[in-house]
């Protein structure tokens, strides 16, 4: 008995159909706080194997070059790969529509008593350490990624232009990656 | 009016989906300059407040976009919204699979990452500065905001509710 379900397991593993990548993205999405990667990687790569290890790093490296949402990036390739249109439909319910109904039920609830002193209080002290968690992200990637002097130059002028100096993103994207692209060009 | 509302969001949404190199949290200035500062359809605070909330919920960070459609249009904008931030990227990002691998030799690929790598952080930390200043833009902000990181890399295995948590606790204590 034990094997037969071993086998339905691995059959199911190998061809899993919408209905398996709706189920698979929405747990990913619930067990994670604070980014998904980390709770992705173990549910794709460990309990499902869905994927290899090496695919996961690739498809997300190859997911922070395009635009759009990392994880989600990653999320609808592996659906489409898996089981074609309906599996990005699925994979998309299943990793942002979930977790999206979700926390807009907690919000219609909250915002009643948002204007409340004491409620307002403390979302204001939780919206300061979300701050800091955006913070400590860019800080973390930044020390991890961003060394030379070059690169840290560019990352203090997009930061000054994007936060203190207000200018639209589409300047900054469209000033600042085809110059930090020949810079990069001609150091490699 | 309700159909003029949805349009912008979309419209605001739909563009940033193809500009958020470096995920949600990239764009976040932006989302503020486009809902706050140009159209006043959600305050500062309320602004600060729904990023709040979309870190303690499980999820990707994405689901803010879901949470400032609510607030602005109600469930249709948090579906619009979402719909709007997701199928731009999803569209670029399924049909560059089919073409990468050919498109970009592996020598583009590392040099690409290598370039947008100091940008993202920017972005990311552009992003951070934006949220302190939402919340309140006073030294207190700072404070907590700035507690918030030191303590993030002092304990880095600790799940980072906990900070959401305490600096609740200080926010209710301080009243701020």
């Amino acid at each position: 008995m034990a094997d037969a379900g071993a086998d339905l397991e691995m059959i199911e593993t190998a061809r899993p159909g919408p209905l398996r990548i709706f189920v698979g993205f929405a747990q990913i999405a619930l067990h994670s706080f604070g980014g998904a990667a980390p709770w992705a990687r173990r549910m794709l790569v460990d309990k499902r194997g869905w994927m290899t290890e090496q695919e996961f790093t690739d498809e997300l490296g190859a997911g922070q070059l395009l635009p759009g949402p990392n994880i989600v990036n990653v999320a609808v390739r592996l659906g489409d790969r898996m089981a074609g249109p309906w599996g990005v439909v699925a994979a998309l319910a299943g990793l942002v529509g979930v977790p999206t109904v979700l926390s807009v039920s907690v919000a219609a609830f909250l915002m009643q008593w948002i204007h409340m002193g004491p409620v307002h209080a403390t979302l204001i002290g939780m919206a300061c350490a979300s701050a800091g968690l955006v913070w400590h992200m860019g800080f973390k990637i930044g020390l991890r990624s961003v060394r030379a002097p070059l690169d840290i130059a560019l990352a203090l002028a997009t930061f000054a232009a994007v936060g203190p100096l207000h200018v639209p993103l589409v300047f900054i994207l469209a000033v600042g990656i085809p110059l930090s692209l020949a810079l990069h060009w001609r150091r490699a | 009016v309700k159909l003029d509302v949805l349009t912008t969001l979309a419209v605001i949404f739909g563009g940033l989906s193809l500009l958020a190199v470096g995920g949600a949290n990239a764009v976040i200035p932006d989302m503020h300059r486009a809902l706050v500062d140009a159209r006043a359809m959600v305050s500062d605070s309320d602004f600060a407040l729904l990023v709040a909330l979309a870190q303690a919920s499980p999820g990707p960070n994405v689901i803010l976009v879901g949470l400032l459609g609510f607030q602005i249009a109600g469930v249709a904008g948090a579906a619009v919204s979402t719909v709007a931030m997701t199928v731009p990227s999803t569209v670029l990002a399924v049909g560059a699979m089919h073409t990468s691998r050919r498109l970009f030799s592996p020598r583009l690929r590392s040099v690409a990452s290598a370039a947008l790598a100091p940008i993202t952080v920017g972005l990311i930390l552009g992003s951070g500065y934006t949220l302190t200043m939402a919340a309140g833009a006073h030294l207190a902000t700072w404070l907590l905001s700035g507690a918030t990181v030191a303590f993030l890399f002092l304990r880095p295995k600790v799940n980072p509710l906990w900070t959401l948590g305490a600096a609740a606790v200080l926010g209710l204590a301080f009243r701020l």
